[in-house]
């Protein structure tokens, strides 16, 4: 058996058994140990020193965090991006055989494109691919909110007031 | 690609040879993917350790699937794709309002709900 | 959408690889004829949710009177539907006490099963549990409405997120295929993350929802690899099919940790014992009718996939005594385990709504007793099996009207309670009966159901799970009668938290300043507290007075769908001579 070939040992019982184990010993490690715990001994000690907690800049003294806040639209426009876009595997295997299949397998992707379409005008008419206009609208939308909020709380008040 | 796949019988499963090699992979994507979990405490890599596990069990999908399992296994795995960065759209925006409300996305950090 | 979605990948998959028109092309012209019938109350659901993105970026329609109308009718129409289809027989037979025995109700129309490629199957289980998860949406739209808290100019954003995880619910009842079962999961946790976040600027919410959001998508990693093992292993992913196969594969420790898996991906939609941490943190910081909505709709919905799963792989174990997973102590030990957990931690709970975050764990609990049986009645096989099996569904579904009842209607007072002293603390409930004796009295009848407490529905509810788990025990599963004298011991404990509700609106004597104002409870807010509290009265005479001779229908399909196994063998075949 020394000369075991990298095959004969993954064909092995025992070492089925073994994948196995790995997994067993995971599982228990994941559900009954304190993650917290158990991740900050094992895996991940945390034993921060001044300059560990440096921002990392080659060669140039750092100026602020390196949390730097981007505009909430760059995120906006990646969310809806990424969603939209993960979506096009399903229409890869269809396109490769459109030619074969017609009319029927049309008709059906197109109320799939349908659903997200309505997806995407949702989107679009809340203003979320606006570059320029999204966060003016927003302030506009938040200081409505605000006057609504204040005119129930004024009504709730009155009525408050009629009841005692 | 199951024209590759010898038929031999692992351990009474019904395997074929080469499964095991893509079910070793599989298993080191997860294992990776737990300890990612387990150990970091940034809720992003958190997530990222979960797109590991994700993807691990596509794999597995495919490669079942190629030795014999009929189509189910690739169509799963096409749907994993999707249903993964479904997740991580929801998770990031909950992840960038958390980081708006306590300029933090540590998962320890908030600690608000107790008890 | 999605049954659209998967019917095209299937049919350009396999044009793609060259097999043939297999049998998915053939449900797809069915589907044209009389299958879309069955598929109708989905499709009127996710008609509405399509409606609903449209008419919320309309500025005439968009009031919010016109999303709720919308949101209403598209749960209505779809309730009724089902109701006239197959609940015809509850006209016919008006004995509610005896749906825990006899699951006549549908049985006349029981084992339809088409459409999805066998994906779906529509069998009395199914329609029950979409009739539920239709209800508590059609509840939570009355508490959204009701709660003065929210939003109101994001309000179509919230029925869109509830439709589709009720449509998510619906699914999942009906999944007999473990990849349709994954999605509509999906389907309902992605909708329920937002809806705990859906109060941007509450720091509770966020939190809540980062916490809900982490743990599942860990438990629906595990989940998912979990179903790729058993997929590996069965070959295919109808699960009763799948439950077939698995008595041939001799790799007990394999199977079991793979089940372990997939078992970890439902209990974390029943917040059952030891993936329970994201309940109380999501259920405390959700908005109160989202929190409602989750600690019933979803739960229920959890259980009606786990119960499914289950009794297809209870049912392998017959042939294959697992040294693993033995089904019946498994979960008898997860329903003691999850009701004395979600007992021992309410009692030092100061947080009214995280108090019935916890109350509704010990229930998770309860209802396990019902899967038990169901779990005894797999192993046990045979007629006396499948009746012990039924009793088991029956008795958990109808527990699930209970709690639905009474856990939506404590969280309506909760809410009644917040809105005039804004606070959800134990402490606002101070001196309740001075301020509205009506409410309180109203909370005392639903905590009395909560405990189960004679003239209350949650008693009958809790008394039929009993039956059943009795009867498991009978059969000789000694295990059973441990777990009932657990549930017994739990049921004294949870007395004592739920008796503090009493105690606070009772006699403690509260803020002088607060107890002399009379707190107002608007209509919607009596409708649901009212509602609630008389049809938990009202139910219990109805269920004790009209009781019918049993009848031994059945709920689950347990045969595989006829469609999957010539699926399986259409490709197994054509692999096989193929390469």
């Amino acid at each position: 058996m020394a000369a075991a070939t990298f095959q004969e040992l993954l064909s092995n019982t025992m070492f089925q058994y073994f994948l196995v184990f790995v997994f067993t010993a995971f599982g228990v490690v994941f559900v009954i140990l304190n993650v917290d715990v158990l991740g900050k001994l094992l895996f991940r000690p945390v034993m921060p020193d001044p300059l560990k907690l440096t921002t990392y800049e080659c060669g140039e003294p750092t100026i602020g965090s390196s949390w730097v806040q981007f505009d909430i639209r760059f995120y906006t426009v990646a969310l809806i991006f990424i969603v939209f876009d993960v979506e096009v595997v399903f229409l890869f295997p269809w396109a490769a055989v459109f030619a074969k299949l017609g009319a029927p397998a049309f008709t059906k992707v197109m109320i799939f494109v349908g659903v997200l379409a309505v997806g995407f005008i949702n989107a679009w008419k809340k203003g979320d691919l606006d570059w320029v206009t999204s966060i003016a609208a927003h302030d506009l939308a938040a200081q409505k909110d605000a006057r609504l909020a204040r005119a129930r709380q004024r009504a709730l008040e009155t009525e408050e007031r009629r009841a005692a | 690609m199951s024209a590759t796949l010898a038929a031999v019988e692992v351990a009474g499963m019904p395997f074929k040879l080469g499964t095991d090699a893509y079910l070793l992979l599989s298993l080191l994507m997860f294992s990776l993917g737990v300890g990612c979990i387990v150990s970091r405490r940034n809720a992003v890599a958190i997530l990222m350790g979960v797109e590991l596990m994700l993807n691990a069990a596509a794999i597995n999908f495919v490669a079942f699937g190629a030795a014999g399992g009929g189509l189910d296994g690739q169509i799963f795995a096409v749907f994993i794709i999707i249903l993964a960065a479904a997740e991580a759209a929801v998770g990031l925006a909950i992840i960038l309002n958390l980081f708006g409300l306590f300029k933090t996305i540590d998962v320890d950090h908030p600690d608000l709900l107790k008890g | 959408m999605l049954l659209e979605a998967t019917e095209a990948a299937h049919s350009a998959t396999q044009a793609v690889l060259g097999l043939p028109r297999g049998p998915y092309f053939k449900m797809a012209e069915e589907i044209g004829g009389h299958t879309l019938g069955y598929f109708m109350p989905e499709l009127i659901v996710c008609f509405t949710l399509c409606l609903m993105l449209l008419v919320d970026v309309s500025d005439k329609l968009r009031s919010p009177r016109n999303l709720l109308s919308l949101a209403f009718v598209g749960m209505l129409a779809p309730l009724l539907l089902i109701l006239g289809k197959w609940g015809t027989a509850l006209f016919i037979y008006p004995d509610w006490g005896n749906l825990a025995q006899a699951a006549h109700f549908f049985k006349d129309h029981g084992y339809v099963e088409v459409a999805g490629a066998s994906m779906l199957a529509f069998d009395g289980f199914a329609n029950f549990f979409k009739i539920f998860a239709l209800a508590s949406g059609l509840i939570t739209l009355a508490m959204l409405h009701y709660d003065r808290s929210l939003p109101r100019k994001s309000f179509g954003e919230m029925l869109t997120l509830v439709l589709g995880s009720v449509l998510g619910m619906m699914l999942l009842a009906s999944s007999t295929n473990l990849l349709m079962a994954y999605l509509s999961i999906e389907l309902m946790s992605l909708a329920s993350f937002v809806l705990v976040a859906f109060k941007r600027s509450d720091r509770k919410g966020t939190e809540g929802a980062l916490k809900y959001m982490l743990f599942g998508a860990v438990s629906s990693g595990v989940m998912i690899y979990g179903i790729s093992l058993l997929y590996g292993m069965a070959g295919t992913l109808d699960i009763a099919l799948m439950g077939q196969r698995l008595r041939d594969v001799n790799d007990p420790l394999a199977i079991g940790l793979a089940l372990l898996m997939v078992t970890v991906g439902f209990g974390y939609k029943m917040s059952i014992a030891p993936a329970h941490f994201w309940a109380p943190d999501a259920y405390e910081g959700a908005p109160t009718p989202v929190t409602a909505f989750l600690s019933v709709a979803s739960k229920a919905a959890g259980f009606a996939g786990f119960i499914r799963f289950m009794d297809a792989m209870a049912f392998q174990s017959t042939g294959n005594a697992l040294p693993i997973i033995n089904w019946v102590s498994f979960v008898a030990v997860l329903g003691a385990l999850t009701m004395t957990i979600g007992n021992l931690t309410a009692l030092w709970q100061r947080n009214a709504k995280r108090m019935l975050a916890y109350s509704s764990i010990a229930h998770a609990g309860y209802l396990l007793i019902g899967v038990a049986a169901v779990a005894v009645g797999g192993e046990l096989g045979g007629d006396s099996g499948r009746a012990i099996a039924d009793m088991g569904a029956s008795a958990t579904a109808f527990y699930m009207i209970a709690y639905c009842i009474m856990n939506f209607g404590a969280f309506a007072v909760v809410m009644a309670v917040a809105h005039e002293t804004g606070s959800e603390e134990m402490s606002a409930f101070d001196g309740l009966a001075k301020r509205n004796m009506g409410l309180a009295v109203m909370m005392t009848i639903l905590l009395l159901s909560l405990v189960g407490i004679p003239p209350t529905f949650g008693f009958l509810g809790k008394m039929n799970l009993f039956i059943a788990g009795l009867e498991a025990a009978q059969a000789g599963y000694p295990i059973m009668a441990v777990l009932l004298v657990v549930a017994a011991v739990n049921t004294a404990i949870s007395c004592y938290y739920y008796f503090r509700f009493l105690r606070a609106m009772f006699i403690a004597p509260g803020e002088p300043a607060l107890v002399s104002r009379p707190l107002i409870v608007s209509n919607t807010g009596w409708l649901l507290v009212g509602g609630s509290a008389l049809l938990t009265v009202g139910l219990f005479l109805w269920g004790s007075l009209f009781t019918a001779p049993t009848d031994e229908a059945t709920m689950l399909r347990r045969t595989p769908a006829p469609a999957a196994a010539e699926a399986q063998d259409a490709s197994k075949g054509h692999a096989g001579h193929g390469h």
